[in-house]
């Protein structure tokens, strides 16, 4: 029972935490949508076209967006020493960033999640790509705040070069937009794809505790 | 020790150079955290008269990042006395602290050891308090 209550007010502290630092959320939204308007004036005003293209660059705003937010992932609890005290609470480093990464998703993925809607208007995606969208998104952003927790943790040491976390998000993020963006286009696949996406999901979530545990611990004990 | 690790380590809790407390936050959320995290058995009484010890209750609704470095100081060590553990590991516990707060923190190491507690800390000046064993490097 205690360790529940502790998983629970874990994350009402990262609740106080990302409420406090809101505009960093919201940042990244206008980030999203900005780029949205971008392209929709880069591209011009044909409806077909960014009909057409609207998902593929749904994909990739989504993507850009969430590694965004990337730098902060583990990073302030390491420099403040947040993570050691976490540990010494009695949650192991696989633990923890297990808890980080629904917390990632939780509080940056999820207000993507909820402007979908929006940005499918501007898009001139139909309603009927909607559900699609969502069951993608829900799946693929789950696994993108997995990717994000071990490169974030991969880069704690890392002073100089922040974007090579980025890098490694986008690169092993590939699949991921292969068979999103193949779900929303060819909806009488979706069963089979989904399953796909969904295996990819429990393939990085299983790797996820190990790899950036240890990258944890083992940038705790170098520091 | 390795089998029983988080057995131990439900004994000991640190201070390090930096300041752990979420800088963004009142002092009030950060102790209302650090309770309800570390399932303390420190009563909301005992914690305000810690509050008051400290002379932290004035600022209790500013944000940490906006203390000087010897409140945040002494906000770690109220987390300390939040966590109710057995072995406290500091460094440096009196460094950047006022001649009043520095006999303040004696008088809270004496009490912690009086409770069957035990400190290992490093430290440049002589605490001036009864160590039991002393390392010179």
């Amino acid at each position: 029972m205690n360790f529940l209550n502790k998983i629970i007010f874990f994350y009402y502290r990262e609740y106080k935490l990302n409420m406090s630092g809101i505009q960093d959320i919201l940042t990244n939204i206008i980030f999203f949508f900005i780029s949205i308007f971008i392209f929709i004036f880069s591209i011009g005003p044909d409806k077909e076209t960014i009909s057409f293209i609207g998902v593929g660059i749904l994909w990739t705003l989504l993507l850009l967006s969430s590694t965004l937010s990337l730098g902060k992932f583990y990073q302030d609890d390491f420099e403040n020493g947040n993570l050691l005290i976490i540990h010494l609470n009695g949650f192991s480093f696989g633990f923890i960033s297990i808890l980080k990464t629904f917390s990632h998703f939780l509080f940056v993925q999820v207000p993507f999640l909820l402007s979908i809607p929006i940005a499918c208007i501007l898009l001139n995606i139909g309603n009927d790509k909607l559900f699609y969208l969502f069951a993608s998104f829900s799946i693929g952003s789950l696994i993108l705040s997995c990717l994000g927790s071990i490169s974030s943790s991969m880069n704690l040491m890392n002073q100089r070069n922040f974007l090579l976390g980025s890098v490694v998000v986008m690169i092993f993020s590939v699949p991921v937009i292969i068979f999103s963006v193949g779900i929303i286009n060819m909806e009488e696949s979706f069963n089979s794809l989904i399953n796909i996406l969904f295996g990819i999901l429990l393939i990085v979530f299983a790797i996820n505790p190990w790899a950036s545990g240890l990258c944890l611990k083992l940038s705790l004990e170098n520091n | 020790m390795k089998k029983n690790l988080y057995d131990f380590y439900n004994h000991v809790t640190y201070i390090a150079d930096t300041t752990s407390s979420l800088r963004k936050l009142t002092i009030k959320d950060n102790v209302n955290i650090w309770k309800k995290f570390f399932i303390s058995n420190i009563n909301d009484a005992q914690i305000e008269t810690a509050l008051k010890t400290l002379k932290l209750d004035i600022y209790l609704n500013k944000k940490v990042g906006t203390l000087s470095f010897g409140e945040t100081k002494k906000l770690e060590f109220l987390r300390l006395i939040i966590e109710n553990k057995k072995v406290w590991i500091l460094d440096e516990p009196l460094s950047n602290l006022d001649e009043d707060s520095t006999e303040l923190m004696k008088q809270t190491f004496e009490d912690h050891c009086s409770k069957e507690g035990s400190i290992i800390f490093s430290s440049h000046q002589n605490p001036g308090i009864y160590v039991t064993e002393e390392i010179n490097l």
